[in-house]
């Protein structure tokens, strides 16, 4: 176990610091100077970028910002010289966390209920209705959910707010148009894992030892059926942080996503490549995490890393 | 009063549900406390109608039957039609069905790894069925019962299994695990399907010796599912013979075996006593293949279950010979074969084939496998799958080719008209004919047989051998055999080795290993043979002693076998005992070194020490 | 095609919808009488008549070009990126399972390490970096977008080519190329087609996400998620316009996902029949 963990570690390490080696480059060619605008003489321009050390060739700045990143330093936002990429970071996390863990509970919940009714409803319409409804899920972009409900809900009913984070009810529309493509996914996940663990032999073994149907998946087959889902918490991470993109712009919400999107319209590009480097570290971690849920779940799994 | 009624059970399905066999019309009784044996090969229907009795099947099966009555209880199936009292009744049916199973009519499957919960610690699938059926029963109250129930059924520190996966232990230990959930709320009757089909013979006379003491300790009927016939000599008194889901014959053992009347039964019994000829005629000495102290090792693996790796394993083969390997599975007879085929290289050793090492594949060495499912590509057509390596290895026209192809099916026993049809279409034994075609069509001199009849029933079993043999004789070709059946292979092979955990024990002259075995694990081999004869099988009641080695290996140096065998000396666990050679036999184990005996090996006559 | 519909209607619906949707993609804006750039101030804002049937924007374009000439950006980068992504997954995931020991260690984990971080983040960084056209998308989708593929192609080799008749073709001398292409690859089809289904759709959603958020397509080019940004500002007057490309997005990324559900079902013979697959579990009736 010990080795695996190193293992996964490694690579871990690897990716971070491949993203952040690409990242660097990439920020340093992009077109267009943050500090340019209109009325600034070349001379000025000249001073600041010296003041933020751009001046200097490309490898040192690149050496300087991982001796800084190992630190935990992520440097200056280049348009609000005054606040650092790390406040920027700390002040915008809280939103974007509860929002995340909020849309990854319902769709957990809704995704295990509706797949597990899809694969044992007796009810032909329950069963296409539910399969379309996952369909639809999977199809749909995130900001486009989000704008139909703003014109729904928002607008035409006006039963919740759009805009901003002071209430309970702001979260309603939010987590609902994070949640949909994930509650989608693990609706066909449960429903997939679950009829094939159904045909397996134990089932047939756990009936010729005289247990009902409701025990029988509640202590042998539930727990097979949601490992996959386990595996996918990972992606959903990473499909939330990035989905907060278009979510939390859409509704104003003050998190993460709605930083960044402003940080690309402002060319900012320390803010840019601070909040990437953030996300990347979040989902490497997320991901190691579910993977030694699994193996905690699943005792083939923890006894191949042994 | 019979324990179990069954009156005109019949099973139909009306899709073409894998592994559907229909019953048609049987009736039969069940004793207290009696064995009832059931015998039939693949698709009689015998298991299909063990699932009607435990109300098991799904629901695309259609049950019909007129009685089933376990001791005065009315048990039979709801026949359905459509409608609303239909679901009703099959409510109500169901809900009976759970306060049985389990309780009064419990059962155990042929492959127990597949039937024990994966996830779910051995404990707990033991304590569940006493608590479904118990409900005042404590938790601790149920934990101790496990306990005795584990102890009862044989197995060793029950505490410590009780925490276990079902993957961490071995095969046989996982089907006494299953027999132990089965007793747990000590049933009338237990329903055993091909309890010992997924297991290794040694391990197959000790589950069915459980099973026996079982039944005489608690009284517990068994009704017991096997297609074969040895195995139900040995421990049923009265046997059911079906065939395509029909009850042809019912009886005592003895008078079934001794005089079975239906055409079918004698069919039966006669495939089965055939395995038990020996073969004939002897070869002249000249080694077509040879391996010389041939090693696989998989480094970094160790601690696998199976390691299947080979260790200084010397043999040749005689030109137009048919040499036998027999071993348990696990024990490296298909990596040997892999590199007897030139698949992989050995890490250590040599193998010279016609002289020459052989250090890549040849053509002139063709291989049969085990699998009739994978050994054919389901994509191609019988004439791509035969012609392809004529295309590849010959210059014969296509004209020549299709020549070619229609020989070699005539000679398998097939018609030229298959040629355009996919595999899929084809039975187990057919598929295997189309195998040994492809593997002819290139007129290897080295044939390579990997379990060929395995997963076939007794009657095609019989006639692939008899095919085999009638090529051999015919092409004049060398054949490596491998098994884990000691009976197929000394039906066939002229001389033979057996192997243990990667080393070579014994070998030499078939019929004088069959008659006069040497080393321990031989003999356990052999006395693990069940005859279709309940005279001779009931004899075998007192098996060669052997232990379960418990899923732990020995490592490093030592004799592999040591761990189990009887007659194990202090030096068997400090050393690897050396091959020594008696003319043709060759035997690897200290009871046969001049140490222990005294004796010379060369010229000395040797026997049996044991 | 009654007799196809009846087989696979998923599939067979997906079909019909996305043909559609090209030919109005490829016709209309070689046929209609306006340029998806042209503006006109005498025309702002119209709602939908004979001659605009989307309507116009705010800067007097016609919806409707502006529409389908968007969605033959989508289309593009779709059927684009999972050519490219496809043929390199195949070939990635083969060399590696082929080859397997040492080989297959140090490739797989190459694309582990590339696969830890969400690819839109890449594909942010480099149309930023590289500028907002068709040709970066393409670029940055098809950084991560093999990997899946490739995984899955990796695992059916490795699957297929300790399958004894992959052996016995070894032995009769066939080589690792025909062994590839007879042995593994028609056996081990049916999951990887289904991936390369569903890489379609994904692509159009990374594509139409970006514009979205800006970091894609750039004006006046359009694409359907510039469309719907463009809309956005006069959602609450004029919801129509945002409608519209919303409209065209979700049936075209519906008719994709349907036929990646309709080829799915068509390779699990067993549930072919039904997407409605109905399972009480092995033995269960009542």
């Amino acid at each position: 176990m010990p080795k695996y963990i190193g293992k996964r570690i490694l690579i871990s390490v690897l990716s971070l610091f491949m993203l952040v080696t690409a990242g660097f480059f990439l920020t340093r060619m992009m077109p267009g100077s943050p500090f340019q605008s209109g009325n600034v003489s070349e001379d000025i321009l000249k001073s600041i970028e010296k003041e933020y050390g751009l001046d200097r060739p490309v490898l040192k700045q690149y050496q300087v910002y991982l001796k800084n990143l190992l630190r935990g330093d992520l440097g200056v936002s280049l348009k609000k010289p005054d606040v650092t990429v790390v406040e920027v970071i700390i002040r915008a996390v809280p939103s974007t966390a509860i929002l995340g863990l909020l849309a990854i509970l319902t769709a957990s919940v809704l995704g295990t209920v509706f797949g597990i009714w899809q694969a044992s409803s007796k009810n032909k319409v329950v069963r296409g209705g539910i399969f379309f409804g996952a369909i639809l899920g999977t199809g749909i972009p995130n900001f486009v959910i989000a704008l139909l409900l703003i014109l729904l809900f928002g607008v035409k009913l006006k039963l919740f707010p759009i805009a901003g984070l002071t209430d309970s009810r702001n979260y309603v529309l939010p987590v609902l148009s994070l949640a949909a493509y994930p509650t989608a996914v693990i609706t066909r996940l449960v429903q997939n894992t679950f009829c094939r663990e159904m045909e397996k032999d134990y089932v047939v073994m756990a009936r010729a030892k005289g247990l009902g149907y409701r025990r029988t998946i509640l202590t042998h087959v539930l727990k097979n059926a949601w490992i996959p889902v386990l595996n996918y918490l990972g992606p959903a991470a990473a499909f939330l942080l990035t989905g907060s993109f278009a979510v939390e712009s859409i509704f104003t919400i003050p998190g993460l996503g709605r930083e960044f999107v402003n940080s690309i319209g402002n060319r900012d590009y320390t803010l840019i490549l601070g909040l990437t480097v953030f996300m990347g570290i979040v989902v490497i971690g997320i991901n190691l995490l579910t993977d030694l849920l699994t193996a905690w779940l699943d005792p083939r799994v923890r006894r191949t890393f042994l | 009063m019979s324990l179990l009624s069954v009156q005109n059970l019949s099973v139909q399905f009306h899709d073409s549900y894998a592994g559907g066999e229909t019953v048609r019309d049987i009736s039969f009784n069940v004793e207290p406390g009696e064995i009832v044996g059931i015998v039939g090969e693949s698709g009689s229907g015998k298991s299909t109608a063990m699932q009607a009795i435990m109300g098991l099947l799904p629901k695309r099966a259609e049950v019909k039957c007129q009685k089933l009555i376990l001791s005065q209880e009315d048990i039979t199936p709801p026949f359905s039609a459509d409608g609303k009292s239909a679901v009703k009744e099959e409510k109500l049916y169901e809900k009976k069905m759970e306060s049985i199973r389990g309780r009064q009519i419990s059962m155990i499957f042929q492959e127990p790894l597949s039937y024990l919960n994966p996830t779910v610690k051995i404990g707990r699938q033991i304590t569940e069925v006493i608590h479904a059926h118990d409900k005042a029963c404590t938790r601790g109250g149920a934990r101790q019962r496990a306990k005795e129930l584990l102890d009862m059924v044989g197995i060793r520190r029950p505490a410590e299994r009780m925490r276990q996966y079902s993957f961490e232990l071995s095969g046989g230990m996982r089907q006494r695990v299953a027999t132990a959930i089965a007793l747990a709320c000590e049933p009338r009757l237990l329903i055993a399907d091909e309890p010992t089909t997924a297991l290794d013979v040694t391990v197959q006379g000790q589950i069915l010796q459980l099973i026996k003491r079982i039944s005489k300790e608690t009284g517990t009927a068994v009704l017991f599912v096997s297609h074969d016939l040895g195995v139900i000599a040995s421990v049923c008194s009265r046997v059911i013979v079906m065939h395509n889901g029909k009850i042809v014959e019912e009886g005592v053992t003895d008078d079934i075996f001794r005089e079975p009347r239906h055409m079918y039964t004698k069919e039966l019994i006669e495939k089965a006593s055939h395995l038990q000829k020996l073969p004939h005629s002897m070869v002249s000495r000249n080694p077509l293949f040879v391996a010389e102290h041939v090693t696989k090792q998989y480094p970094g693996r160790i601690n696998r279950e199976q390691t299947e790796a080979v260790n200084n394993v010397s043999f040749y083969i005689n030109k137009g010979e048919i040499y036998g390997l027999v071993g348990e599975s696990g024990c490296g007879k298909t990596t040997l074969a892999g590199m007897a085929a030139g698949v992989y290289q050995p890490t250590k050793g040599n193998i010279l084939f016609k002289g020459v090492p052989l250090l890549k594949m040849n053509r002139q060495i063709q291989m049969v496998f085990q699998d009739v499912q994978s050994s054919l590509n389901p994509k191609m057509t019988i004439e791509d799958i035969l012609e392809e390596p004529l295309q590849l290895n010959t210059k014969l026209s296509s004209e020549g080719r299709r020549k070619k192809v229609i020989e070699t099916l005539n000679l398998v026993g097939l018609s030229p008209k298959d040629t355009e049809k996919y595999p899929q279409a084809f039975s187990g034994g057919q598929r295997q004919r189309i195998a040994i075609a492809r593997a002819l069509i290139l007129e290897p001199e080295l044939m390579i047989c990997d379990e060929p009849v395995s997963s076939l029933d007794i009657s095609t079993q019989e006639q692939i051998l008899e095919l085999l043999e009638q090529v051999q004789i015919e092409k004049q070709i060398s054949c490596l055999f491998i098994s884990h059946d000691l009976n197929v292979v000394k039906r066939i092979s002229q001389r033979l080795g057996v192997m243990y955990e990667g080393v070579f024990v014994e070998s030499g002259n078939t019929r004088s290993i069959y008659e006069d075995p040497w080393h321990p694990y031989t003999k356990t081999l052999l006395s693990a043979i069940l005859p279709p004869n309940p005279k001779m099988a009931k004899r075998k009641r007192r098996m060669w002693k052997v232990k379960e080695s418990g899923g732990k290996k020995l490592l490093g140096e030592g004799c592999p076998f040591a761990p189990r065998c009887g007659y194990a000396m202090e030096c068997c666990y400090a050393q690897s005992p050396k091959t020594y050679t008696f003319g043709e036999r060759k035997i690897a184990c200290f009871l046969y070194s001049e140490e222990y005996t005294g004796k010379r090996n060369d010229d000395y006559k040797m026997t049996s020490q044991i | 095609m009654k007799a196809m519909f009846r087989k696979n209607p998923l599939l067979t619906a997906g079909l019909i919808i996305l043909i559609l949707v090209i030919l109005l993609a490829v016709l209309v804006p070689v046929f209609s009488p306006y340029s998806y750039q042209a503006q006109d101030v005498d025309r702002q804002n119209l709602s939908s008549s004979v001659s605009h049937i989307f309507g116009t924007d705010k800067f007097g374009r016609d919806i409707f070009v502006r529409v389908w000439y968007g969605t033959r950006i989508s289309l593009l980068v779709g059927l684009g990126s999972t050519a490219i992504c496809g043929l390199f997954g195949i070939l990635y995931g083969s060399a590696a399972g082929y080859a397997g020991g040492k080989t297959d260690l140090i490739l797989m984990r190459l694309a582990d390490i590339i696969d830890a971080i969400p690819s839109l983040l890449y594909v942010i960084l480099i149309t930023l970096a590289l500028g907002a056209n068709v040709g970066s998308i393409l670029l940055g989708i098809c950084i991560s977008g093999w990997i899946d593929l490739a995984r899955i192609v990796r695992g059916e080799v490795m699957r297929l080519k300790t399958r004894e008749y992959c052996i016995a073709a070894r032995m009769t001398g066939a080589t690792a190329g025909r062994i590839l292409r007879r042995y593994i690859l028609p056996n081990g089809a049916g999951p990887v087609i289904v991936n390369i289904t569903f890489m379609v759709p994904k692509a159009i959603f990374t594509e139409a996400f970006l514009s979205f958020v800006g970091a894609g397509i750039s004006a006046p080019a359009a694409s359907l998620g510039t469309l719907i940004q463009d809309a956005r500002s006069q959602m609450l007057v004029y919801p129509a316009q945002i409608l519209y490309p919303i409209l065209i997005l979700c049936i075209l990324l519906l008719s994709m996902n349907l036929i990646g559900a309709g080829v799915e079902a068509g390779e699990n013979q067993s549930e072919a029949r039904m997407f409605i697959s109905f399972s009480q579990g092995k033995g269960y009736r009542g």
